[in-house]
This record gives structure tokens, C-alpha cells and sequence, in this order.
């Protein structure tokens, strides 16, 4: 899935105005090559339900990190779906 | 009784004149035709019988004989002149009485002035007088001392003189026959059985043209089967007419040779005496009993026998003889030519050549048989045609068959019928019986026909024409392989389905067992039946999903020197799983169809451990640390708890004021820590939640824990994309397998496991159902109506029945059945229990029951 909070360079929290002035500020190129990202972001309901499938992705790329996870079926291609979605860091003291 | 004979002299009659072969329904259909016309006759000859009255019956029987023939031919005036006329002469004294001769020598006479006129002119009567006067000048043969066989014998000899010099003639002839047959002794075939005297007949009386000659060859054939010449012949006579003739350069007719044994009845002509003895009867049987007594014999006998040797196989021997026939005279009787074949053959061939396959190799001694066939073709007048085809069946019981003479080429084209014998003949007979049918047949038996014959073919016709209009009509049919329209075991988890459904109201604690059991079982049967898929992911969306770079690749290309301390787990598991997907997404999709295809159960290679051999647990949230500090037994519950908390609360399904109040205060139970750091959407702590599960449950506990998920979070055709995603990947985290989720979930739910959501791609959401969004949305279900938070609970659409709330109640409770979580602990259990009164409560409301 893409990650279209990381291409924005924003947070999943972030509100409509920042994304909808993000998206206006991006070059006409990348907002052609990101066709489904103005569509998805700018669509509250659409971005809502993406919002949360967004932690989803995030938590199963957390996951996959896991070497509790060796030898689990992959029957979905999680490594791939998963390759622009990777947690900032650990939060071992949060 | 007048009538009875009459009527079998009509049949006689009409024998005569037919062409066919007489069949049952040819003589019920002549016999009706007869009691017709005799009717007619009876009424239109009143007057004639008035005057038959006044005589006695002899004399009316006599008249009758007389005149009945004439009343079939000529019609009822022509009887009745007939009868007038008998009965002036009688009256005159000057009757013939033509009536009061033996069939025979009526016969004779009626032949004799066949040429002289109609029967009631005077021309004929005189004739017929003249012809009784001159055979009365003779005195009657006797033919007492005379056998049946005997009989017909001297019958046979005359028959030349009775159909064509007179009555005299006739009766001439056969005294002399007789005389002579009674100059000789006759054989006594008592000792024979009635196989061999039968052959022993027929062969005589085929091969011997007077009746002497058919006693001494009685005689000399009696000798072959009882093994002992007769004393009263010598054995050269014996031998020599019974001798087998043989083709050699000399050929020799047949009947001269008869001729010559008979003229030389103790003449030493016996070359091979043995030859004789060892002819095989049955290979010549034929009765010859109950032949026709009025058979004529051809007048043109040009008998003719080959003696051949046979080469290729010197035990056979064959004789053929030939004879020609002559046309009889039409007018007393149309006489059909029967080819000669009282002499047998064995198999019903082209020739007329009996073989014996015993296989002897001598052609002398050793000959053991002998074929004979006789060419002859006998003349037999129609009346006795019935007679003879039976004599003909009988003949075929016993094993003797009938075959054409080659040499008589015009009797066999006229006798057809009657020279096939035995299955052929039956064949001919059913033939003709079937042609006699056709003719007799009507327009309307045609129609009849005609309309029996097209009725299958008029109901294969309407039956392919609505096939092709139903496949026409039906233009989706369609075109997949039967095995992916057809979908393996769903009968099967049906059935299932019913049982456990069944079983789940009853209160038979053994039933409830009993469903779960089948719960546990049908799971592995179904995928063991089921062909599992090869990938059940959305191929054609990874385009779309490799596009960029990890974010560490990323943020390591735009800060090079910054070396940011990349996850080293992280970096392992790119480096064993993805490394071509940084650079080259379109080469991952392909890989990943390719791997896909062939690789179903693609699993997750993290070689990551402890240095002790066994996977560390790396806890990458506070929650693991957490989590180890909790009583050990209780580590599982608070894991589970997570999950549940983690799908519901990712769906926004808690009240606003829970993240308030849990954000501040300062001491939290477990549960509601839980719930603030599901709420803080810790992604390492479901990590570490996913991993410890997964290291530390069993395969049932991690099974029941998704289905507690499903029971508490799920409702049907309400498949959130956050529960779609989270439920996939618990499939694959937890070694469930996608095939068995599928399964599982169309078995709670009614439904099929939607595809795997994209709400990344717009055409994704081009698919889905605008009130979808709605029902996604618990907050926004929360604020309608009572009536439509029931529905949306058990996922009934508005225009529901009352069937559909029963069914989806009975899914939703089998979903929340307590022995579905017998390895989760209480608290799960309990949850599943709310949830069941939860699900009751919204039946009853749908279904307006008031507890």
C-alpha cells in the first residue's frame, strides 16, 4: 500500500488543512505521478478509513521486524505491501 | 360339416393360387375371406341347397366336393348351376361322382380334363366320365401292405402319369408299382431309432425314382446303420446302391449308376463294400415321414452326379445331382418349384456338398463320410406346400438343412422360400410375412406408421431446439472451469454448518460437544478437500505499492553522512525478504506473482536470536517490558485483550472521553493500560503483542483467539478494512493460513472474506458501496435509531425478514458459542457471552418479541 502520509511528509495526525495546503504546495509533476494521492488525501472519508488501514501497515511493518516472526506464513506479500511503511523508531521508553 | 370341408378345400384352393408363403395371418386373413364368400354363397345358392336337402347326405357331400371349387372360382351362380347340374345327373343316374374318388384319383381325372372345358360344361363332365369309366375298367391297387414312406414313393413314381395320361394311367402305374415293391422283401427299420430310419428314408426316397429301387435301397442303407447286410440282398447290392459315387475322370451319372446297381441285383459290383457301412447317417437325415404324397417329379429328369475327388480334403466326398423341372400346368394347380433338397446338406451353402469335419484321411476305408446331394427339383403343387414347409421344420430339428442345387438355377429362382430351410427359411417366412403386411396396409396404417416412426425424431427435435433457446437465453453462462465454479467442500461445510446450527440450540450437552468437534475437525477437512489458492493477494495493486523506497533507504540517500542507525532487524528482514523492491517495483511485482504462484505458504525468514539457538524476543515497545511483569498465567489474557482493544479501538469504536480520561490519569488497571496504549497507537507494542503470541500459544489458543476477535468486533457484511487487514495478517502471523480465514469466515458470517482493502487506490473505492462508509462507522451507527443499531448488529439490510434476523442470529451466536474459546480463559469467554446477549437483544427487537 502506499504511504501517502510519508510522501506528504506528514504524520498520520495530521489535519485536513495541512494535508489539503501540502498537497496544493506539491509541483504538478509528483502530483501527477501520485494520481491517487490527491484523490485518497483530499476525500475525508476516503483518507479517514486510509488513516486507519495507514496504522495497520505501520504496525505490521513493525512486526515483520520481529524475529518472533520467523517462519510465518507470508501467504500476502506482507514484506512488499509493507516496504514504504517502516516506524521511526522503537518506543521502549514511551 | 359341409361347411368345414369346404372351407378346407377353399384354403386348398386359395393355396394354389397364392404366390407367398403361407402364413397366420395370410390364412386367418384367406380363412375370413372364405367364410365371406361362403356366406354369399349360402345366401345365393338357397335354392341349391333346398334341393341338397332332398338327398342324402353322402350324395350332398359328393355334390359338394364337386361344386365348392366352383363356387370359390366362379362365383355363387356357378355353384349353384353345379349343383344343379349334380343333381340332374344324379337324378339321371349319369353323376360321375366325381365326388366319391379318392383325392388322388380325383385329382387325376380334374388333371386329366383340365384341357376340356369349365367344370360345369359338358366337355368336362363328359370328360370326367369317360376318365372314371376308364380307370373303373381297372381294378384299385392295394396299398395297405404299403409303408407311409412306401406309399408316397409309388406316389412319387406315378405322379408323371396322374398329372398328365389319366386316371387309367395313373392307376395303372401304381399297381404296377405296387406289384413290384411287394415282389421284394422290405427291410425291417424297427431297430432303427427314428433319427436314423428318418435318414434312412429321405435318402432313399430322394435317390430312387421307382419304388423298387427305394426298397432295395431301404435295404442296402438299413445295412450301413445296423452294420449288417440283410440277407435277403447281397452285399454287393447293398454296397453298390449305396454306394458313394466319387468325381474321377469317368464321371458317372448318378441315376445310371442307380440305374445299373438296380438292374444288377446280385451282380458283384462291389468295390469298397465298408464305403457303405461307414456312410454317416445324421449327415443325410431328413424325415421323410410326412413328405407331400403328390409330389411330381421332374418329367425332364436329367439327373447328373460328379464323382470328384476332393483334393484339399479326401474324407469328404460329394455328390451332386441335377435335375431340371418342368412347368406344371396352370390351370389345375399352380405348382411352385421346390428345389430337391431331401438329400440334405449340412450347412445352408451355395452347393449342395455335405461334409463331414471328422477329419479322416483315407480316402477308402477311412472314408467316414459320404455327401450326397441330390440336384433334383421337385415340382410340389400348392396345396401341399404348408405340409412340406413343416415337414421342412422338422427336418431342421433334427439337424438336416436345405440348400439350393447350383445345376437348377430356374428352381432356385422360383423357390426361394422353400429352398431355405431352418433360419434362413424362418428369416424368409417373417420377410415375407412382413411384406404381405406392408401391402395389406392402408393409408391410414401408413399414417399410423409414418407418425410412430417421426415421433422420436419430432421429440429430439423439440428437445434440441429448447436446449439451444435456453442456452441462447442464457448468455451468462459461465465459461470457468467447473472446479472454481463449483467451490470444493461447500457442501460439505454446509452440512456442518446445519449440524453445528442444530446443535447450538439444543441443550444436549452432548450435541453442544458434538459441534464443537466437528468445529475442530471440519476445519482440516475442508482444506484438505479444498484446493487452497495459490495467492490471495491483489496482484494487480503491488504496482502501486513498491513505488518508493523504504523510508530508511530514503532517509539514508538524503542524508548520507548522517548514518542514522537504521533497525538493524528492520535491515535483515529487508535483506532477506525484499532487497529488489527498493529498487525495482515492477521486478517485485513479478516476483511476487511469480512467488505467488508457485510458493502458497511464502513465510517470513527473520534468523534472529539469542546466540542460544532459540528465537530471542526483542521487545520493541514498553508494552513487552510491560507485559513480562504481569503474572505469567495472566500474560496471555492481557495479549489478547491488546488485539481486541487494538481492531475496535483502530475503528474509532470507543467514546471520546476513554482517551481523555485514560491519557490522564495516573493509576490505570492492566485492561486500562492496555487501552491507552492501543489508544496511542503503539505499533511496536502490537509487535511485541503479535510475538509473544505467537511464541508462547498454541496453535488452537492463536485459532480461538482470532475467532474471539471475529465474535466480538465483526458483523456480517460489515467487514471494516481495518478488521479485513488486521484479519489477514493474523491469518499469516499465526500460521492460521488465508485458506482456512476464508473458510472460517464465510462459515460465521454468510459472506465471503472480502478482498484485501486498498484504500490507497481510488479504484478501490469505486467498488465499494457508499453506505459501506456508513457502516463502517460505529460512532455514526451509534447515534441512529435503536431499530437500526439492531440491524446493523447482526448486518441485516433494511428490507430484512424475519428469516434473515434468524439466520444471522444463529450465525452470530455460533460465532460467540462458548465452546468455541474453551482454551481462552474466563474473561474471553465472558466477553463472547456479552456479545451472544447483545446479538439476542437486537433478534428480539427485529423481531418485536418482548421478554
Amino acid at each position: 500500500m502506499r504511504n501517502y502520509y510519508d510522501a506528504l511528509g506528514l504524520s498520520r495526525q495530521s489535519n485536513t488543512h495541512d494535508i489539503v495546503d501540502t498537497i496544493n504546495s506539491l509541483p504538478h509533476e509528483q502530483i501527477a505521478e501520485e494520481g491517487d494521492l490527491q484523490a485518497v488525501m483530499q476525500n475525508d472519508d476516503w483518507r479517514t478509513h486510509y488513516q486507519r488501514v495507514h496504522l495497520q501497515y505501520e504496525a505490521i511493518a513493525a512486526t515483520l521486524n520481529s524475529p518472533a516472526m520467523n517462519g510465518a506464513e507470508n501467504s500476502h506479500s506482507w514484506d512488499k505491501r509493507v516496504v514504504e511503511f517502516e516506524p521511526a523508531q522503537d518506543t521502549l521508553d514511551r | 360339416m359341409n361347411v368345414s370341408l369346404s372351407a378346407r378345400q377353399i384354403l386348398i384352393m386359395q393355396h394354389t393360387q397364392s404366390t407367398g408363403a403361407p402364413t397366420i395371418g395370410a390364412l386367418i386373413k384367406q380363412l375370413l375371406a372364405a367364410s365371406v364368400l361362403l356366406l354369399i354363397a349360402s345366401t345365393a345358392s338357397a335354392q341349391s341347397t333346398v334341393l341338397l336337402d332332398s338327398l342324402s347326405e353322402n350324395k350332398q357331400e359328393a355334390i359338394s366336393r364337386v361344386c365348392l371349387p366352383v363356387q370359390y372360382r366362379e362365383g355363387a351362380a356357378a355353384y349353384r348351376n353345379c349343383v344343379q347340374a349334380e343333381i340332374a345327373q344324379y337324378e339321371s343316374g349319369s353323376s360321375t361322382e366325381l365326388g366319391q374318388l379318392s383325392f388322388d384319383d380325383k385329382y387325376a381325372v380334374q388333371q386329366a380334363c383340365a384341357k376340356a372345358g369349365a367344370q360345369s360344361s359338358g366337355d368336362y363332365q363328359n370328360c370326367v366320365t369317360r376318365q372314371i369309366n376308364e380307370m373303373n375298367t381297372m381294378a384299385a391297387p392295394d396299398l395297405s401292405q404299403l409303408s407311409e414312406d412306401e406309399l408316397y414313393v409309388v406316389q412319387q413314381s406315378c405322379f408323371n402319369a396322374q398329372s398328365n395320361e389319366g386316371a387309367a394311367s395313373y392307376r395303372r402305374c401304381v399297381s404296377g408299382e405296387v406289384a413290384s415293391l411287394l415282389s421284394i422283401p422290405a427291410a425291417d427299420t424297427s431297430q432303427l431309432d427314428m433319427l436314423k430310419k428318418n435318414a434312412l428314408q429321405l435318402r432313399c426316397s430322394s435317390t430312387s425314382t421307382t419304388a423298387v429301387r427305394y426298397r432295395q435301397c431301404v435295404a442296402a442303407e438299413y445295412e450301413s446303420f445296423a452294420g449288417t447286410a440283410p440277407s435277403f440282398l447281397p452285399v454287393s447290392t447293398a454296397a453298390a446302391v449305396s454306394r458313394p459315387t466319387y468325381r474321377d475322370n469317368t464321371t458317372q451319372p448318378v441315376a445310371e449308376a442307380i440305374s445299373q446297381v438296380g438292374n444288377q441285383p446280385s451282380g458283384n459290383t462291389a468295390e469298397n463294400p465298408s464305403q457303405a457301412a461307414l456312410i454317416d447317417g445324421t449327415q443325410t437325415s431328413k424325415p421323410t415321414m410326412a413328405l407331400p404324397r403328390n409330389i411330381r417329379p421332374p418329367t425332364k429328369q436329367a439327373a447328373a452326379a460328379e464323382i470328384e475327388p476332393v483334393v484339399e480334403a479326401p474324407e469328404a466326398k460329394e455328390i451332386i445331382a441335377a435335375a431340371e423341372t418342368v412347368a406344371p400346368e396352370p390351370e389345375v394347380s399352380e405348382p411352385i418349384v421346390i428345389a430337391q433338397q431331401t438329400a440334405t446338406t449340412d450347412e445352408p451353402a451355395k452347393s449342395n456338398t455335405l461334409r463331414d469335419a471328422t477329419g479322416s484321411t483315407d480316402s477308402s476305408a477311412q472314408l467316414n463320410s459320404t455327401s450326397i446331394s441330390t440336384a433334383g427339383a421337385r415340382v410340389i403343387s400348392r396345396p401341399d406346400l404348408v405340409e412340406t414347409l413343416e415337414l421342412q421344420e422338422r427336418a431342421q430339428a433334427q439337424g438336416v438343412e436345405l440348400e439350393p442345387n447350383p445345376n437348377t438355377t430356374n428352381a432356385q429362382a422360383n423357390t426361394t422360400e422353400a429352398s431355405e430351410t431352418g433360419a434362413p427359411s424362418k428369416l424368409t417366412e417373417l420377410w415375407q410375412s412382413f411384406l404381405n403386411w406392408v401391402a395389406s396396409l392402408d393409408r391410414i396404417g401408413w399414417l399410423i406408421i409414418a407418425g410412430v416412426l417421426a415421433l422420436p425424431a419430432l421429440l429430439l427435435g423439440v428437445f434440441s431446439i429448447s436446449r439451444k433457446l435456453k442456452q441462447g437465453n442464457n448468455t451468462n453462462v459461465s465459461t470457468a472451469p467447473l472446479t472454481e465454479r463449483i467451490e470444493p467442500g461447500l457442501h460439505t461445510r454446509r452440512l456442518r454448518q446445519e449440524q453445528e446450527a442444530a446443535a447450538l440450540f439444543d441443550d444436549d450437552p452432548l450435541n453442544i460437544a458434538k459441534a464443537a468437534e466437528l468445529d475442530s475437525s471440519s476445519a482440516h477437512d475442508i482444506i484438505a478437500e479444498q484446493i487452497l489458492p495459490t495467492d490471495h493477494t491483489d496482484l494487480p495493486d503491488h504496482d502501486a505499492m513498491t513505488r518508493l523506497a523504504p523510508k530508511s533507504d530514503r532517509r539514508a540517500q538524503a542524508q548520507p553522512q548522517s548514518n542514522p542507525q537504521p533497525n538493524p532487524q528492520r535491515s535483515a528482514l529487508a535483506d532477506s525478504n525484499s532487497p529488489d523492491a527498493v529498487t525495482a517495483p515492477a521486478a517485485v511485482a513479478a516476483n511476487d506473482a511469480a512467488a505467488s504462484e508457485f510458493a502458497p505458504t511464502k513465510r517470513i525468514s527473520n534468523e534472529l536470536t539469542n546466540g542460544t539457538g532459540a528465537q530471542a524476543i526483542a521487545w520493541q515497545s514498553a508494552f513487552g517490558r510491560w507485559l513480562m511483569q504481569q503474572p505469567a498465567e495472566n500474560r496471555r489474557e492481557l495479549c489478547t485483550e491488546f488485539l481486541v482493544y487494538w481492531v475496535a479501538y483502530s475503528d474509532e469504536r470507543y467514546q471520546p472521553e476513554l482517551r481523555k480520561r485514560l491519557f490522564t490519569a495516573t493509576d490505570l488497571s492492566p485492561h486500562d493500560q492496555i487501552k491507552r496504549w492501543v489508544l496511542k497507537q503503539d505499533v511496536f507494542a502490537f509487535a511485541d503483542v503479535i510475538g509473544w503470541l505467537r511464541q508462547n500459544c498454541s496453535q488452537k489458543q492463536l485459532d480461538q483467539c482470532v475467532g474471539l476477535i471475529m465474535a466480538l468486533l465483526v458483523t456480517e457484511n460489515n467487514l471494516s478494512p481495518v478488521q479485513n487487514t488486521l484479519l489477514r495478517f493474523f491469518s499469516d502471523a499465526f500460521n492460521i493460513g488465508i485458506a482456512r480465514l476464508e473458510q472460517r469466515f464465510e462459515r460465521a458470517f454468510g459472506h465471503a472474506l472480502p478482498p484485501i482493502p486498498r484504500p490507497d487506490n481510488s479504484a478501490w473505492w469505486a467498488k465499494q458501496d457508499p453506505t459501506a462508509l456508513t457502516a463502517w462507522d460505529a460512532r455514526a451507527i451509534s447515534g441512529k435509531s435503536e431499530n437500526e443499531q439492531m440491524r446493523a448488529r447482526l448486518g441485516l439490510q433494511e428490507n430484512y425478514d424475519e428469516g434473515q434476523v434468524i439466520n444471522a442470529f444463529r450465525r452470530a451466536a455460533r460465532r460467540c458459542h462458548p465452546d468455541r474459546f474453551t482454551t481462552l480463559g474466563e474473561r474471553e469467554r465472558a466477553l463472547a457471552e456479552q456479545q451472544f446477549i447483545k446479538f439476542e437483544q437486537a433478534r428480539d427487537k427485529l423481531l418485536g418479541v418482548s421478554v
